[in-house]
């Protein structure tokens, strides 16, 4: 695994914590636990993800973006192999 | 309304081609109990379910399943990538090749183009959420298929993580049932009348 894929796997496994508790949250909007772990993963992601798109570019429309060019369409896509 | 975020939910890293697995993997994209589908069925529940945590948990999992879409053609993709014609001829990809030649179009394995006649939005909830807990069995069921069919551990490795999601949808929809049963159904006359359609929520 190269450093890009390192960083990408850490917004990976930060997002889908944060997601998997939000299915369990749908059915328990008022679990303190699951909202705390929800909280917790979704801070951890936020800084993964900034980390991410600060050296590799937007992950998502609004995310980091130089304001000289559209970054959306200069960076890689997702099922590239390279 | 969606965004969209530019990563898979689980990486998707295919070292080797295969024209043969792609022939089957490709059933998930388009197939009767792929993640098109299950998208499709889940988003176009929600719109009269009755209870607002039930319409949380179908946009949820509704958009989680579109994400999915996109790693099975992911897949696909890698495995469809520098061909050679012999392989092509050779697994049976030839038919499909020569329609879409490396391109992903939703497709059952059997080359059925996707059709919402393998889904039901029956608008009622009991109705759809049993619906679902099937749909989610369907495709359980098909990843195993395709675990029996391969034995390649890059695409295993992401068609395991696929089938633990539909085992932990299955779940989910249990829930969902359970909350549809406490809250909409007379105990003593169990399915007296349609929750999304009699009773309305708003």
């Amino acid at each position: 695994m190269n450093e890009k894929e390192r960083t990408l796997r850490r917004v990976q496994i930060s997002g889908f914590a944060a997601f998997d508790a939000s299915l369990f949250l749908d059915s328990h909007p008022d679990d303190q636990n699951a909202l705390n772990y929800f909280k917790k993963h979704k801070q951890l992601n936020e800084r993964a993800v900034f980390e991410y798109e600060t050296k590799y570019g937007p992950l998502t429309h609004n995310g980091l973006m130089g304001d000289k060019s559209w970054d959306w369409v200069k960076t890689s896509w997702p099922w590239e192999l390279c | 309304m969606w965004t969209y975020n530019k990563q898979l939910q689980y990486p998707v890293k295919i070292k080797n081609p295969s024209a043969a697995l792609a022939k089957v993997i490709i059933t998930q994209v388009g197939g009767p109990d792929g993640e098109l589908g299950a998208s499709l069925r889940y988003l176009n529940q929600r719109y009269t379910m009755p209870d607002r945590r039930i319409v949380g948990m179908l946009t949820d999992i509704g958009t989680e399943e579109l994400g999915h879409m996109e790693m099975v053609a992911a897949i696909v993709y890698q495995l469809t990538r520098c061909l050679n014609m012999d392989e092509i001829k050779r697994s049976g990809f030839d038919t499909y090749f020569v329609d879409h030649t490396a391109g992903i179009y939703p497709q059952a394995a059997s080359g059925v183009p996707y059709t919402a006649a393998a889904m039901q939005v029956k608008g009622d909830v009991f109705a759809d959420l049993h619906e679902d807990l099937a749909a989610e069995q369907k495709a359980r069921v098909t990843y195993d298929n395709i675990l029996r069919l391969s034995d390649d551990p890059d695409v295993n490795d992401a068609i395991r993580f696929l089938r633990e999601r539909e085992i932990v949808h299955y779940q989910r929809f249990g829930e969902a049932l359970g909350i549809a049963q406490d809250n909409f159904a007379d105990k003593t006359n169990f399915y007296a009348y349609n929750p999304e359609f009699d009773r309305p929520r708003r």
